[in-house]
């Protein structure tokens, strides 16, 4: 059971990053490997917020959101745009470029150490469930995590910009016929993808402390959840992260501990080989 | 032809740029002074151990600008050259080899964990015979394997253990013991700390692993759990030991935490918060110690760059005094021939240095013993501050 509520817990996590790539993915055909960087920047600015505004977890939250979000769209429309979308190798460089970029500018901005966000930030007290005691940080990163990934999946499948972003993921060209703005479609899929890593680094960080390196890993783990789920899925990114959460947290128990990150590979691995396409991936046959 | 004419342009005017480049750099290296007294120093302005890298670099800016303005050593000027290894292992061998080819220094210092010090040990200054001095380091192992150049300005594992574990049971009452270690970077220390708990006729209950760089512990933690420990050793450094301590308690576990000198920093108790209460470590250095030569140099740490000065900023203070002390012993040629008889002249001053009274406490160094310190304090996290326990024997 406690296994069980820590897994769900990280696997939250994982599933937002994993959402974020799948997101961007799908529409602007890119794998974005600075989204880990997205969700450091998110922890920070959650910390800057806490210091104008004390503790108040909405106008924390939703301001992390949308400053990684804005960020995020700027970051489509200054760099990433302006590589041409046939010279993938060098669309990947910029993401690795931008991630590097954004990793020194952060540790020279916010300084090099490690620093957390207050317990007292999170509100209500702790609550005991089988047993355990559940701090606050860690029911609210489930509850914020769950209806944030609820609010995206209705925004998708129940709006007309949702259904103006699907269709630009199927097939960029049909949705500009359709009178769709791809550019500015894609750029609001950056902002959305943005401000979910954003609210992922403040969730992720009484877990984690927010340090300038902390993306590194957290994006590892968020592209194999993605890539379990089906790279491009979105309820895929979801069901990708929360499995690689338990896996991990229960797997971990059972192994060695030191060889804990050896799981997400070794499932990274297994997925590519035996089922490509991901859990909730469809095969894509190039037409001829 | 036209193309071959234009390749020819570029490729004059690229070896144009490069030659002014070449002279440039000869005119610098001419330019600066032959007679000075290169100090090499490694240290971490980024990554895990940046909190004591950073204050070590204070520190030497601190007393090379005091020894300058007083005229320097015997006359010659010390100059400090800082290379920054991010806390990555590779880096510090690198960074160690740039100033000992590259730079010629006479003395390399500092790096900020055990595993890059052995590293340098190993590929860079025993090899080429230039004295190291490291401020930080408790790996038993740096100092034990007939090491010739090297010199530890810090309390190695063995001398911590026994004061902790006396500590632990006699006072504290612990009874039984997990430990969670680095195994990355710290398994020496951990197997220091085991032994010394065997000694004491104490076997493990449990045991997990970790690495630098990771963030949750929680499956190792509810292993270690199920065995219900009075205390958890926590072989680590300071931001993954605070993280261990965090989800300790979010597990609902009381274990006490146990640590070695490598989380005794502020940033321990900034980061763990509650969770860091009642932790028990050892140290050498006392911030509030009443002697007044102490006292000095905590005020003057203190006005100079507005925070406290943890252990690693006194062994620096107390590193560089010591060297300054033993280059006033020699009297070197400062030229490049002389350079292989100088290094070798400052080491052996340095064996020579005896009982002398530094702000972390005395210290003594000789031929065949090159630990700085053997008398441990413990320390506790007492109302978010390490308070000192036990004093040293």
């Amino acid at each position: 059971m406690t296994y069980i509520l820590l897994g769900l817990t990280i696997g939250a996590i994982y599933a937002l990053i994993a959402i974020g790539f799948s997101l961007i993915f799908e529409t602007v055909k890119l794998l974005h490997f600075a989204q880990g960087e997205l969700l450091m920047l998110g922890g920070f600015v959650a910390l800057t917020l806490i210091g104008l505004f004390g503790l108040n977890p909405i106008i924390v939250g939703l301001g992390t959101m949308a400053a990684v979000g804005f960020f995020a769209a700027f970051l489509q429309r200054v760099v990433y745009q302006s590589v041409p979308s046939h010279l993938i190798a060098v669309r990947i460089m910029a993401t690795l470029g931008v991630a590097i970029f954004l990793r020194n500018a952060a540790s020279l901005t916010w300084g090099a150490k490690a620093r957390t966000i207050p317990e007292a930030f999170f509100p209500g007290g702790p609550i005991a469930v089988a047993g355990l005691i559940i701090r606050p940080g860690y029911y609210w990163t489930l509850i914020v995590s769950i209806a944030v990934m609820a609010l995206l999946l209705w925004f998708l499948y129940r709006t007309k910009i949702g259904l103006a972003t699907r269709t630009v993921a199927y097939r960029a060209d049909i949705a500009e016929m359709m009178g769709v703005n791809p550019v500015l479609l894609c750029t609001l899929s950056f902002g959305i993808a943005g401000a979910l890593a954003g609210i992922s680094g403040l969730l992720v960080s009484p877990q984690t402390f927010v340090h300038f390196n902390m993306g590194i890993a957290l994006n590892q783990k968020g592209f194999t959840a993605a890539v379990l789920g089906g790279l491009g899925s979105i309820p895929g990114g979801i069901i990708g992260g929360f499995v690689l959460g338990l896996i991990e947290t229960i797997g971990g128990s059972l192994i060695p501990s030191g060889y804990q990150d050896v799981i997400s590979f070794v499932i990274l691995v297994l997925v590519l080989f035996i089922r490509p396409q991901g859990l909730m991936g469809q095969v894509q046959r190039e037409k001829l | 032809m036209k193309n071959i004419g234009k390749h020819l342009g570029t490729t004059i005017c690229l070896s144009a740029v490069l030659l002014v480049c070449l002279g440039l750099g000869a005119s610098h290296v001419w330019a600066e002074d032959k007679a000075t007294v290169k100090i090499g120093i490694v240290y971490s302005s980024s990554g895990s151990q940046a909190h004591s890298g950073l204050q070590e670099a204070n520190v030497i800016k601190m007393l090379v600008d005091e020894v300058n303005a007083a005229g320097g050593v015997n006359g010659h000027p010390v100059r400090a050259i800082l290379e920054n290894d991010d806390t990555q292992t590779e880096k510090s061998v690198n960074a160690a080899k740039k100033l000992v080819f590259s730079n010629k220094v006479h003395v390399l210092m500092g790096a900020n964990t055990s595993s890059a010090i052995k590293a340098i040990q190993q590929q860079v200054t025993e090899v080429q015979k230039v004295p190291y001095i490291s401020m930080v380091g408790s790996d038993p192992a740096l100092t034990k394997l007939g090491q010739q150049w090297y010199f530890r300005n810090s309390l190695s594992a063995d001398y911590q253990t026994g004061s902790i574990i006396d500590y632990a049971m006699n006072v504290q009452k612990l009874k039984t013991f997990a430990m969670i270690f680095d195994a990355a970077s710290a398994s020496d220390q951990a197997k220091a700390f085991e032994e010394g708990l065997k000694k004491a006729g104490i076997t493990l209950v449990a045991k997990g692993q970790f690495k630098t760089g990771d963030t949750s512990f929680n499956s190792q933690l509810l292993k270690i759990k199920q065995a219900n420990p009075d205390a958890l050793v926590t072989i680590g450094v300071a931001p993954e030991a605070a993280g261990i301590a965090k989800q300790v308690r979010d597990l609902g576990m009381n274990a006490r935490i146990i640590g070695l000198v490598a989380i005794v920093y502020d940033e321990y108790i900034t980061l763990g918060g509650s969770a860091a209460e009642g932790t028990i470590a050892a140290s050498a250095f006392r911030v509030d110690n009443p002697d007044p030569n102490v006292q000095a140099f905590v005020k003057k740490y203190k006005s100079k760059f507005n925070e406290s000065p943890d252990h690693a900023a006194a062994q620096t203070y107390d590193a560089l005094q010591v060297l300054f002390k033993a280059l006033r012993d020699v009297k070197l040629g400062l030229t490049d021939d002389a350079l292989v008889e100088d290094r070798k002249q400052i080491r052996d001053a340095l064996t020579r240095i005896n009982d002398y009274n530094g702000v972390v406490g005395h210290l003594s160094y000789g031929p065949k013993d090159r630990d700085a310190y053997h008398k441990t304090l413990v320390v506790e996290v007492k109302g978010g501050k390490w308070t000192v326990v036990k004093s040293a024997k």
